[in-house]
């Protein structure tokens, strides 16, 4: 493996309430070489998934607004087992609860480009490929 | 010359305006004219008496003077001393007797001269007085003289007594004139009087009827006055009632609030619940606000700019009410805020408006960019799967057209929602445009789908109907399609009554196409199956199936209730 930070191999949960929206994230995600581990489409499923101690996550891509739910839980669950997270919105950073105010904001609709460079340095440095 | 004191009184008293009466002047002048006479008569009196001795004297001497003549007889004696007094005027006749009465010698000057004599007592005759005197010489009586005298002439005491008499007319007609003048004078006096008295009556008059006329219209002003505080208070309060406003005031000096009701209802407070003070009033209101409110306070008493302010109040039931306060300060002559007092308006109707606004705005926002990553997905999507440019152009605007079809239902209701009954009839109204309405049956209770539901469910039932037009039951006239929804309830099956079952916990949907051609299950699954089967089911967190039944396509979808799909209330 070189030293690069690479996103290949990197298990990432994806929680998006639309489903369009979804497939394309998930297309996205595994084009770059990531492992999408799972895609929540709603909290309860996001919570069950992000609490589940064996499996095994190097990040989450979190929609903040669930169908009128917000996704804090799941990161408060996800920021508790030390996983990095990157919330996606169409609110902009001024949807973002004061708790969270310092996790990066990826905003609707995506970039490529920026959606990589934003996994790369939220994610890859901390977390190299999984065995 | 003093006048007399008491005339100088009457003057006085006449000048101080008691008129002297006609009577009197009458009077005064009658007793002068009395007084006058009795002067002349009392003069005439003196003036025979004086003339009567002066006479006598003169006859005396005479006697005298001849006795020895006579004694001795001698007649020429006699008749020079005789001859001596025809000097005197006055002595008219002269007479001397010898002692047997006989005349010796004498002269009668115009009047009658007695041939005998006789001693007598002097006697007065009008004009002419008559004297005698003895001639003696020891105790022998030698004879007698006589004397006629005349007086002074009538026309000379007249002349005497008329310059008295003028005396007597002028003072008469001096006490006349004064008294005239004096009536005159006091009847002017009186005039000027009177017309003082008037005149100072009349001002009185004019004083008081001026006072009165001032007092009336002060009256009336008064009452106008009254009445237009009374009507503008009216108007005022119906304003302010009409206006829904409240008013407030809070003394500075006592820290009593007073608060109308309208500003205590603005507080939960109705006009019996303590609102007496600031600390009170604070009390209502909300922490956040509560330094904001008290910094505003401070400002406007301390450097008088007005009040304007919008903060949340505490209601007694912890309602949040928003309250538009308004306000200023006033201050005593030496510039001490006395009051802060002003107008107050609940605009918490305003405030939820415009945070349902607000939440609008960013709803929509939310909302474009969403859609914007929709159709970003279903570009991608659809040019991985289409063959050529043509097809991705008409499959890439087909699903475009799902995607506005599923927005103009949310946008008629504000984007709340869409019912699934008016999805799936918007989606499958191209196939029953043409009069082919029996071979489409749609069945199921009203179910609320959420915005992104809508979408989705929508996306969904085009790819199903586009499958179906291009293979399917909607590919010939004879196809039929059925689209049936049922609400699962635990313990459904179970053939219980409705109101034994459980709360529904999730929406069945069942899709069947039949009469078309022979179905054959696909080599390779396409977008539209990965996007129900997986993406659907995902968003619902559950469970999606396409079964290719020889007969026709059926899709099979459970999909649990949540806030983004439930059935209608």
């Amino acid at each position: 493996m070189s030293d690069k930070p690479s996103l290949l191999g990197l298990r990432l949960l994806v929680v998006e309430d639309e489903a369009m929206v979804a497939m394309m994230v998930e297309d996205m995600l595994m084009e770059m070489g990531c492992v999408v581990v799972d895609v929540a489409g709603t909290v309860s499923r996001g919570l069950a998934l992000a609490g589940d101690a064996d499996l095994a996550l190097d990040g989450a891509i979190l929609d903040v607004n669930l169908g009128g739910e917000k996704v804090y839980p799941v990161a408060q669950a996800l920021a508790a087992r030390r996983v990095p997270f990157v919330f996606s919105t169409g609110y902009g950073q001024a949807g973002i609860a004061p708790d969270f105010i310092h996790v990066p904001v990826l905003s609707k609709p995506y970039e490529r480009r920026v959606l990589e460079s934003l996994l790369l340095t939220t994610m890859a440095p901390q977390a190299p490929p999984g065995a | 010359m003093r006048a007399p004191g008491w005339l100088r009184g009457a003057l006085l008293r006449g000048w101080r305006g008691r008129r002297l009466p006609p009577w009197m002047t009458v009077v005064a002048a009658v007793g002068l004219i009395l007084a006058g006479l009795s002067l002349a008569l009392y003069n005439e009196r003196q003036g025979a008496a004086q003339k009567q001795r002066a006479v006598m004297v003169q006859a005396q001497i005479l006697s005298g003077s001849i006795a020895a003549a006579l004694a001795f007889d001698d007649r020429l004696t006699v008749r020079e001393y005789i001859d001596a007094l025809q000097a005197n005027p006055d002595i008219e006749t002269v007479g001397v007797y010898d002692s047997q009465g006989s005349l010796v010698a004498g002269y009668a000057g115009g009047g009658y001269l007695p041939p005998t004599s006789a001693v007598r007592a002097p006697l007065s005759d009008g004009d002419h007085l008559v004297v005698t005197a003895p001639v003696t010489q020891g105790r022998t009586r030698l004879g007698s003289v006589y004397l006629r005298s005349t007086r002074e002439p009538l026309v000379r005491r007249a002349a005497g007594y008329s310059g008295i008499g003028l005396l007597i007319v002028m003072a008469s007609l001096v006490v006349t004139v004064l008294g005239a003048s004096n009536r005159s004078l006091s009847r002017a006096h009186h005039r000027v009087q009177g017309e003082m008295r008037r005149r100072a009556k009349a001002e009185r008059d004019l004083r008081r009827s001026q006072e009165l006329e001032a007092a009336t219209q002060l009256t009336l002003a008064t009452e106008r006055g009254r009445a237009a505080l009374r009507q503008s208070e009216q108007q005022l309060e119906f304003a302010l009632d009409a206006g829904r406003l409240g008013s407030w005031e809070l003394d500075l000096r006592t820290d009593a609030v007073a608060a109308s009701e309208f500003f205590r209802a603005a507080f939960g407070l109705g006009p019996d619940d303590a609102l007496d003070s600031l600390r009170s009033l604070l009390a209502h209101v909300d922490l956040a606000d509560r330094p904001r409110l008290q910094n505003a306070l401070s400002r406007a008493i301390a450097d008088g700019a007005d009040l304007e302010i919008e903060y949340r109040t505490l209601t007694p039931l912890d309602e949040t009410r928003w309250l538009l306060m308004r306000g200023r300060a006033a201050y005593d002559e030496e510039g001490a805020a006395v009051k802060i007092a002003g107008l107050s308006l609940d605009i918490t109707d305003r405030k939820l408006a415009e945070q349902r606004q607000q939440s609008l705005l960013d709803e929509l926002n939310h909302r474009v960019k969403n859609t914007l990553a929709t159709v970003q997905s279903i570009a991608m999507q659809t040019s991985r799967t289409a063959g050529d440019a043509d097809a991705f152009e008409h499959a890439f605007l087909a699903r475009i057209s799902a995607l506005a079809q599923a927005h103009d239902l949310l946008t008629a209701v504000a984007w709340e929602g869409a019912s699934l009954g008016d999805v799936i009839r918007r989606i499958l109204a191209p196939y029953a445009a043409e009069g082919q309405i029996d071979r489409l049956r749609m069945a199921g209770p009203d179910v609320r789908l959420g915005p992104n539901a809508a979408v989705s469910l929508a996306m969904a039932f085009h790819e199903l109907a586009t499958n179906a037009a291009k293979y399917g039951a909607l590919s010939t006239a004879a196809g039929e399609l059925e689209v049936a929804w049922t609400v699962d309830r635990p313990g459904a099956g179970q053939a219980l009554p409705l109101a034994l079952l459980g709360e529904p916990v999730a929406l069945e949907i069942e899709w069947r196409e039949s009469g078309g051609p022979a179905v054959t299950p696909p080599a390779r699954r396409g977008f539209g199956s990965r996007f129900v089967e997986k993406a659907l089911a995902r968003e619902f967190d559950g469970a999606c199936e396409l079964i290719f039944r020889p007969e026709g396509l059926q899709c099979h979808m459970r999909l649990p209730l949540s806030p983004k799909l439930q059935l209608a209330a």
